[in-house]
């Protein structure tokens, strides 16, 4: 059975269709990609997915539930995590605590355990603050993990905002350009990241422009362009596909390599 | 300095202050400032959950002082019933009409706490001045001595120390929350609501469980003030007393558990002892409300913890 599953999903902004009837399914414990241009509607299908917007028509499927119009908590609650394109990341909180909050649903978070800072919140708390500290150092973060989070440099906040997604040890992450703004050893970075990452178990749903980073890590690509699903496929046959090269790749010649912009 | 040591060192600070200061008290008048002071201390430490970390305004405050007055001076004068019970009616019916009126509101999201405040506080107010044969309208009622567990609260030592271990008490309670995965939340949907609801932050429900919890903790104080006083009138209800706890609470400096208490010493102590101000009271309370906003933003004690270099708590 298929992970997630999106029924002629639709969104509208005004007279603007940001997603035009899509429809597809994920495989669960795969590396996904999803690419397009810049206003393709990729950051809206994740809004829908996510919960942070209701879609005009269309149905969203999560493990067979149907989880169409639930707010962010509540999919979040059902193993949903995601990054955000622009940065998301609470910025007058420490490094540690911003991962602590995307530890949040598996915390003892009772109001009574909180005021009395009971025993089992003491414990909860230290476990939570060790797996943190764990997966800062992973994210070669450890060294800020005191540190405001607005003291960061670009590339850390990036880096910050896959740990803290990570921190849920979601089923489903929503990953929107993580490599977007880095340099190329950075983006190289993020590519072994996300490849040990994808080992560890979530399966990964990638929006990315840096083709290299998406043909390398992704097992199924889907192809969005102006808000309707364009083609589908494993990378090999994406790479080959006319339309594609034509709406989207062709432009920049390099279907392979480089970064397509939009 | 983390978290659990600058939070033990400024109970400890806390703890010496409220144990040194009667030493100091000349007269009775004395303790009848600091206890007064204290009990607007724990309204603020309250409040300034609401206001600090969970960034919504409730201009009706005073309406839970009152309320958990009343219950206090009414169950135990007119009902007989045992000072005890009547405080925890107090704070049910506080906590209760907090819920009522929050979870609707707050589910909007925005600012409509800070009106749906305004309104209640009016209407307990009218209620509290028309149901005369329940309040006594607006001349007042008598409220009996407190008895707690068999001891009567009495003399002012007594209560200076039954004021200043709830202050305690409340103090301790609010910084565990507000280094507790509850209060984390609150800051980060303060950061960034769309973030922290995609980290599985129901903002709607904190937000909710602070407004109630801080409506209670002013129940309680109501209810302490009811029977120190011997005589309660609506006026401590009223709409301009809500605005002194949010000014106290401002002043202090917002997202600051010490702040809080040290806005409401200052405002509550400044006008006993400086008695021209009497008859200026609210045009005090609004400069103070308006230089504090201009010299001091961020309020008392965190400009001061910042200019020494500490972590404000
Ligand atoms: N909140 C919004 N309000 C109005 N229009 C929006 C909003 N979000 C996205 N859009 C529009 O929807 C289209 C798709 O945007 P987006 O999903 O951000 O594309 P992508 O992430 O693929 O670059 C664009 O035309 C964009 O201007
Ligand atoms: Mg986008």
């Amino acid at each position: 059975m298929s992970l997630l599953e999106v029924q002629h999903l639709a969104k509208s902004f005004g007279g603007v269709r940001a997603l035009d009837g899509v429809s597809f399914s994920l495989d669960a414990g795969r590396v996904h990609a999803l690419i397009g241009p810049n206003g393709a509607g990729k950051t809206t299908l994740f809004n829908l997915i996510t919960g942070m917007l209701a879609p005009t028509s269309g149905r969203i499927f999560f493990r067979g539930q149907e989880v169409t119009g639930l707010p962010p908590e509540a999919l979040a609650a059902l193993g949903i995590a995601r990054t955000f394109q622009n940065l998301q990341v609470f910025l007058d909180m420490t490094v540690r605590e911003n991962v602590l909050v995307g530890c949040h649903l598996r915390l003892e978070r009772r109001l009574h355990a909180c005021l009395l800072r009971t025993p089992s919140l003491r414990r909860a708390e230290r476990e939570a603050r060790e797996r943190a500290d764990r997966l800062l150092r992973e994210l070669g973060l450890d060294r800020y993990a005191e540190a405001r989070a607005d003291s960061l440099p670009y590339g850390a906040l990036k880096r910050l905002e896959i740990a803290r997604a990570l921190a849920a040890e979601p089923v489903l992450l929503l990953l929107d350009e993580p490599a977007a703004g880095c340099n190329e050893r950075e983006t190289a970075e993020i590519g072994e990241l996300l490849r040990s990452v994808a080992r560890g178990g979530p399966t990964v749903l990638l929006v990315e422009h840096d083709m290299r980073l998406v043909m390398n890590l992704a097992e199924h690509i889907l192809v969005l362009d102006h808000g309707r699903l364009l083609a589908e496929g494993p990378p090999e046959r994406i790479r080959r596909d006319p339309q594609v090269i034509e709406a989207y790749l062709g432009r920049h010649g390099q279907v392979t390599d480089g970064v397509a912009q939009g | 300095m983390d978290g659990a040591r600058s939070r033990l060192l400024g109970l400890a600070i806390l703890a010496l202050v409220l144990a040194g200061l009667p030493l100091t008290f000349t007269n009775s008048f004395w303790y009848d400032v600091a206890i007064h002071s204290g009990i607007s201390a724990i309204v603020c430490v309250g409040l300034n959950l609401l206001i600090g970390y969970a960034g919504q305004i409730s201009l009706g405050h005073a309406a839970f002082f009152g309320i958990g007055a009343y219950a206090s001076a009414i169950l135990t004068g007119s009902w007989r019933w045992p000072a005890e019970l009547a405080l925890l009616a107090g704070l049910a019916l506080s906590g209760g009409l907090a819920l009522l009126v929050a979870r609707p509101i707050l589910a909007l999201r925005g600012h409509y706490l800070a009106m749906a405040t305004l309104g209640l506080g009016i209407i307990v107010s009218i209620l509290l001045n028309q149901e005369i044969r329940l309040t006594g309208g607006p001349d007042g009622m008598p409220v009996p001595g407190l008895v707690l567990f068999g001891f009567p609260v009495r003399g002012p030592l007594v209560w200076y120390a039954l004021v200043a271990v709830s202050l305690f008490i409340v103090t301790l309670l609010a910084l565990h929350l507000v280094d507790s995965p509850i209060g984390r939340a609150l800051r980060a949907v303060h950061g960034s609501e769309l973030a922290a609801r995609a980290c599985g932050v129901d903002s709607t429900r904190l937000k909710v469980l602070v407004f109630v919890l801080s409506a209670m903790i002013a129940s309680y104080a109501g209810s302490l003030f009811a029977h120190f006083s011997g005589w309660l009138t609506p006026a401590e209800a009223e709409f301009m007393r809500s605005i002194e706890f949010v000014t106290m609470v401002v002043l202090g400096g917002m997202a600051s558990t010490f702040g809080a208490i040290v806005g409401a010493v200052v405002l509550t102590a400044l006008p006993q002892f400086l008695t021209v101000f009497h008859d200026y009271e609210h045009v005090v309370l609004g400069l103070a409300l308006v230089l504090g906003m201009i010299f001091l933003p961020r309020g008392v004690v965190p400009e001061l913890a910042r200019r020494l270099g500490w972590r404000a708590l």
